[in-house]
């Protein structure tokens, strides 16, 4: 293959698009260019994910804030307490029904 | 508040499942927090303090959750934005934090914005429309401070190693 292979500098998008990706499987296996332009950007994506910290809450913290998030969305329940009868419908019910 | 319409028992299931939903947003949350403000009981309290800004103000939208139409997206880009904003008020209250982790410090010496910018994008996944509603940025301007701070930390990374 020669220097001007034109898959080398799609071989981000092809990444981003798997379907891209299977149509250029065959050319992948032929060129040495692409082959190495692959190693060269799994190489960069992983030394890139290796200085993003990924910080995760201890055990305590997260039982404490479960906690506090049960307390939060149990409060958005207002408590009704039924309507009470009058004495009034309560004989004009009894009424109806005898 | 909101008064229910419906007896209460089915009310305390659609609660539970609201909690089920804001204690999995939780680890996240706490992960973009704490890469905003290195600090374990600072990250966990901006976390607490944006759900319940999300109850208090998003009423509506908590009410559409819990009769199940389709608004955990919405609701996880309301959180995040809450955190970013309350992280970069008490980014400027709170005395410089020590950062332990040496391995991450040319990511922790950048500002907030450009961290919450590269945390965004290639930890939580989210998209470049959805990081602008975070951020309150324009996309060039997100796409800009993302691509500087991406060498930034790459050159800064050769210089600790």
């Amino acid at each position: 293959m020669n220097e001007a292979c034109i898959f080398s500098s799609n071989l981000i998008m092809a990444k981003k698009y798997p379907d891209t990706y299977s149509v250029l499987n065959k050319h992948l296996e032929a060129c040495s260019l692409c082959q190495k332009e692959v190693e060269r950007i799994n190489e960069n994506e992983i030394s890139w994910f290796q200085v993003i910290p990924c910080p995760a809450p201890t055990e305590k913290i997260k039982s404490a804030a479960y906690q506090e998030i049960r307390e939060l969305s149990h409060s958005l329940i207002k408590y009704k307490a039924p309507k009470k009868t009058s004495l009034k419908m309560r004989l004009k019910n009894l009424l109806k029904k005898s | 508040m909101i008064s229910p319409k419906r007896p209460d028992k089915i009310l305390l299931v659609e609660v539970s499942s609201l909690e089920k939903f804001l204690n999995n947003q939780f680890n996240s949350l706490y992960g973009f927090s704490y890469v905003l403000i290195p600090d374990e009981l600072q990250a966990s309290q901006v976390c607490l303090d944006s759900i319940s800004s999300l109850l208090l103000e998003y009423k509506d939208l908590i009410k559409d959750f819990l009769e199940n139409k389709d608004v955990s997206q919405e609701i996880k880009i309301h959180l995040h934005r809450f955190v970013y904003n309350l992280c970069k008020k008490r980014n400027v209250q709170l005395p410089a934090l020590n950062v332990e982790q040496n391995n991450y410090m040319p990511f922790y010496e950048l500002d907030i914005e450009k961290r919450s910018i590269i945390y965004l994008r290639d930890r939580s996944q989210f998209l470049l429309s959805e990081i602008e509603a975070i951020v309150d940025k324009r996309n060039y301007e997100i796409i800009n401070s993302y691509e500087l701070a991406k060498n930034l930390v790459q050159n800064k990374g050769v210089l600790y190693s």
